[in-house]
């Protein structure tokens, strides 16, 4: 699902991301760790198609992000589930808006969105929300807002940057759950964090450790 | 086909999400737009004028003194039929010697050439100048005079044809230059606008990015906006000039001028809306390009 092969990528002089590599499969799960700095971020948004691959190979979802256009890229990000740490959702829209917006993007029909959008808001427990502007919900609703309109499109794959890095240690540990729900359904999940404590409750993922862009320690575990 | 008309009355409703930037964006755009169609009001009186008083050109046709009547008469019929033609005089030899003597107020007594009038046949004829090409014409029509049977000289005055043309291009060339300024303003200002609309909404563009918009999705709404913009500028600047023309029309239109100010053409309206909406289309366009 994922390859990544001795990438490397520079803000001018400074290396954010030094010869990476690693694999993923469909319904992987795989952490990011690192502290602040480390290139979490850099490789997230390399995987996503916002950074361009400077050196080295990496190929997401079957297509090789080296050669794939820009005018392509919608395409592949059509595929892909992004969360953030600081949630980036439309403060002034409804939060059913918020989640409907990948499948409004991509022309759905109205029927088609009020179905998905309702699916996913229920399993996340924001059905109660769902005609509330975001800016009047709480940092964890917002996150699970930003995490509704990931899963909406039934990614293959998920990339969350940080995405409990702004809640406190139980609503983490709850979004951990929704996470691992998604995982054990088939997505693949990239997910980055410098908190190890979030690490222990899933034994099965992979974890990537970086430090000033370069693979520190990579383990694997076996899925499931 | 859904998703494109949706994209289009986005555009449409999004300019009134910063309804402070839209109303100075339409206040440039109007203004600027009047002060052209001011200039083009201007343009289009002087032209009118120029034409009415000084469009008219003579050509005095001589013919030969031993030409015959009857080919001369024939020669008349013929040119009563040319175009743009508005008066015709004719004199035959005779009738021409009157003429002479009238001139000279009866001191001198030309009865004595009656019988054998040395002064030719002559034709006076009176032409409306078209709007284009004077001078050309002009060579045509001569050449057309010319070339009746026993014609021996035509004459007409092409310094009053140098006049008018030089008008007419002055008035030409003074608009353009001035009409590609206030073109680039207008320009200028929609561009900035829509690069003000962009700052505003980079937080959701930027999410509309990341959730797999395309770049049509992303920038539709914003062109169409640009060309919104450009056209209700149009619009309120053309009613504008409508309420200043309705108060100005009559100001001239006294003895002795006489010049009744010239509201704009249907076409120029026109395309003075399509050209406003053509900037504002570009303009968006530069702007999401350098965003």
């Amino acid at each position: 699902m994922i390859h990544v092969q001795s990438l490397s990528y520079s803000f001018g002089n400074h290396w954010a991301l030094k010869d990476v590599s690693f694999s993923l499969a469909p319904g992987d799960f795989l952490f990011l760790v690192g502290p602040s700095g480390a290139g979490k971020t850099t490789l997230m948004r390399v995987l996503h198609g916002s950074l361009p691959v400077q050196r080295g190979r990496a190929e997401v979802a079957g297509v090789d992000l080296g050669k794939l256009k820009a005018g392509r890229l919608h395409y592949l990000r059509r595929q892909i589930g992004v969360v953030f740490q600081d949630f980036k959702v439309l403060a002034g829209r409804t939060v059913f808006d918020n989640v409907a917006l990948p499948l409004y993007v991509q022309g759905m029909k109205k029927q088609v969105i009020q179905h998905r959008v309702r699916a996913v808001l229920r399993s996340l427990e924001l059905d109660t929300k769902a005609q509330c502007p975001c800016q009047e919900l709480s940092g964890g609703e917002q996150q699970r807002v930003a995490i509704a309109r990931s899963v909406v499109i039934k990614p293959k794959i998920i990339l969350a940057d940080e995405p409990t890095g702004n809640l406190d240690h139980e609503l983490g540990q709850r979004l951990m759950h929704v996470f691992h729900q998604f995982n054990k359904h088939g997505t693949t999940i990239v997910f980055a964090t410098h908190n190890r404590e979030i690490l222990a409750n899933t034994p099965h993922a992979n974890i990537l450790y970086l430090r000033d862009g370069a693979t520190v320690v990579r383990e694997n575990a076996p899925y499931g | 086909m859904f998703q494109f008309l949706g994209l289009f009355a986005q555009g449409c409703r999004d300019i009134f999400r910063t309804p402070w930037a839209l109303c100075l964006t339409l206040a440039a755009v109007s203004l600027v737009t009047f002060l052209a169609g001011m200039f083009l009001m201007f343009v289009n009186t002087l032209e009118d004028q120029i034409l009415r008083r000084q469009a008219e050109v003579q050509f005095q046709v001589y013919w030969d003194r031993d030409a015959s009547l009857e080919a001369v008469h024939d020669a008349w019929q013929a040119m009563n039929g040319l175009s743009r033609l508005t008066s015709l005089r004719t004199f035959t030899p005779d009738a021409a010697l009157d003429v002479l003597a009238q001139a000279f107020d009866g001191q001198v007594d030309l009865k004595e050439f009656k019988k054998d009038s040395p002064l030719p046949a002559t034709a006076l004829l009176t032409f409306m100048l078209p709007r284009e090409d004077q001078k050309e014409w002009a060579r045509t029509i001569l050449v057309r005079l010319e070339s009746f049977s026993g014609v021996s000289k035509v004459h007409y005055n092409p310094l009053r044809i140098d006049v008018l043309h030089s008008w007419m291009q002055f008035s030409k060339k003074g608009f353009w230059p001035v009409i590609c300024f206030l073109v680039l303003v207008v320009g200028l200002v929609v561009g900035n606008t829509i690069k003000l609309a962009l700052f505003q909404r980079r937080d959701e563009i930027e999410i509309l990015r990341l959730v797999g918009a395309s770049r049509l999705y992303v920038r539709m709404p914003l062109i169409i906006g640009g060309a919104a913009q450009g056209l209700l500028g149009g619009l309120l600047a053309l009613g504008l000039l409508g309420l200043v023309h309705l108060g100005l029309q009559d100001m001239l239109n006294f003895p002795p001028l006489w010049v009744q100010i010239q509201f704009l053409s249907f076409r120029e309206m026109l395309g003075m809306l399509a050209v406003l909406m053509c900037i504002g289309t570009l303009s968006s366009f530069v702007a999401l390009k350098e965003g």
